[in-house]
């Protein structure tokens, strides 16, 4: 029982702090779901899940010096976490699969450019998602959502090197994806 | 520099990891060599592409409602959704919180949260559309194999076990925060009890509440008015 009443008694404590602190990071953080995801929905998901997760954690989220960069680690964590669980649990098997692109589907009549464009986009994306995990979730952070390679070795504890190689093979698998068709 | 370094080299130039030299050696062979020109030219599309790709603004009210929700998920945990006649002592150590929550999809104005209730707690859910549901277990400790069982009632189903009211498997628990997400679709409107039981064989803890599926014309949101 001693558990639960000291987990009962670190909510109490917990305080408004949390919106203070959170809220200025919860669009880019939306972004970068997004960008992992590839829909909305489990943009928000994944950010909402993270906010229920961190929420009890408010006083160590104040001793954190930079707070976007952790943020958005924690999030790459539980993206991670979420797609080992897809593999794990019978319901996220039944839930994981097919790959919503609402971001491309919406394309409505306008000038030739506007839809070459979003051809385009289409395309790319459907080349993003030819890419293995590690792959895409380090091209949506780094080529899309324009975290520098120091920035992301220390995010991601990952050589500079690593990532080099690993973002080189990445574009070049995109590369070959693109123009295949 | 020869065409297959320099062409190497096209991402370090990009990601700013070459030294000046570095550049001005690349660009002296890009002056003249049409072919290294392209395959920059190509990349150098590529990535403002990536640059580019839209990203759909989240829904109205997104982070506020977010913010709301993890405030009233941690609340939650001082009365607990669940069936209290079903409590053990193992039990009670192993699911210090149980939360419920919707995510998107047509939202209540204040966060549709089945927060603790007298009575069960109840979770409306329309026909003809899949609900996430949520349920937060928080465990004080790091448990390797639970098993989690599901019984749906009657008019509910869980997306990808079309005809299935009975679930279980096995799974692990971490320290804090679980969440497990149920993709219910409903059948029919109807009122009846879905039950969540967690353990480790010997004990469990039991949740229960309600699963309410109104009648298509009840919902809240109204239609624009024709002219
Ligand atoms: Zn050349």
């Amino acid at each position: 029982m001693k558990n639960i009443f000291s987990i009962w008694q670190a909510r109490k404590n917990s305080n408004s702090d949390f919106e203070e602190l959170v809220a200025p990071h919860i669009d880019r953080l939306y972004r970068l779901g997004y960008r992992f995801s590839g829909t909305r929905h489990d943009a928000e998901d994944l950010v909402q899940e993270l906010l229920v997760k961190l929420y009890p954690r408010s006083k160590e989220l104040n001793n954190i010096e930079k707070l976007g960069p952790w943020l958005s680690k924690s999030l790459y964590h539980l993206f991670i976490d979420q797609a080992r669980r897809v593999t794990n649990s019978p319901v996220a098997l039944a839930e994981g699969i097919g790959i919503e692109l609402e971001a491309v589907a919406c394309v409505n009549a306008g000038p030739d450019e506007y839809m070459i464009r979003q051809q385009q986009f289409a395309r790319l994306e459907n080349a993003l998602f030819t890419l293995n995990f590690d792959q895409r979730t380090l091209v949506a952070m780094h080529d899309m959502e324009g975290y520098t390679l120091p920035e992301l070795s220390s995010m991601l504890d990952t050589p500079l090197g690593t990532l080099k190689s690993r973002l080189h093979r990445a574009r070049a698998s995109l590369r070959e994806q693109l123009a295949e068709k | 520099m020869q065409c297959a370094e320099l062409q190497q080299h096209i991402d370090d130039r990009l990601d700013d990891q070459l030294s000046e030299m570095e550049c001005a050696a690349m660009d002296r062979h890009l002056e003249h060599c049409a072919d290294c020109r392209g395959a920059f030219a190509e990349e150098k599309a590529m990535r403002e592409a990536l640059m580019d790709m839209p990203v759909p603004d989240a829904s109205i009210g997104f982070a506020a409602r977010a913010l709301r929700r993890a405030a009233a998920a941690n609340a939650v945990s001082h009365h607990p959704v669940r069936n209290r006649a079903f409590m053990g002592g193992f039990a009670a150590a192993l699911v210090a919180g149980i939360v419920l929550w919707f995510v998107s999809g047509v939202v209540g104005p204040n966060g549709e949260l089945a927060t603790s209730q007298p009575q069960l707690a109840e979770l409306s859910i329309s026909l003809y559309e899949t609900r996430r549901v949520k349920l937060s277990f928080n465990t004080p400790e790091n448990m390797e194999k639970v098993r989690v069982s599901l019984v749906l009632p009657e008019h509910v189903e869980l997306e990808g076990y079309p005809g299935r009211k009975q679930i279980a498997w096995f799974t692990k628990l971490h320290k804090g925060s679980n969440v497990l997400t149920l993709p219910l679709s409903a059948l029919r409107s109807d009122k009846g009890i879905f039950t969540v039981k967690i353990g480790t064989g010997e004990e469990q803890e039991t949740m229960q509440f309600y699963l309410n599926v109104a009648k298509p014309g009840f919902s809240t949101l109204e239609a624009p008015k024709s002219a």
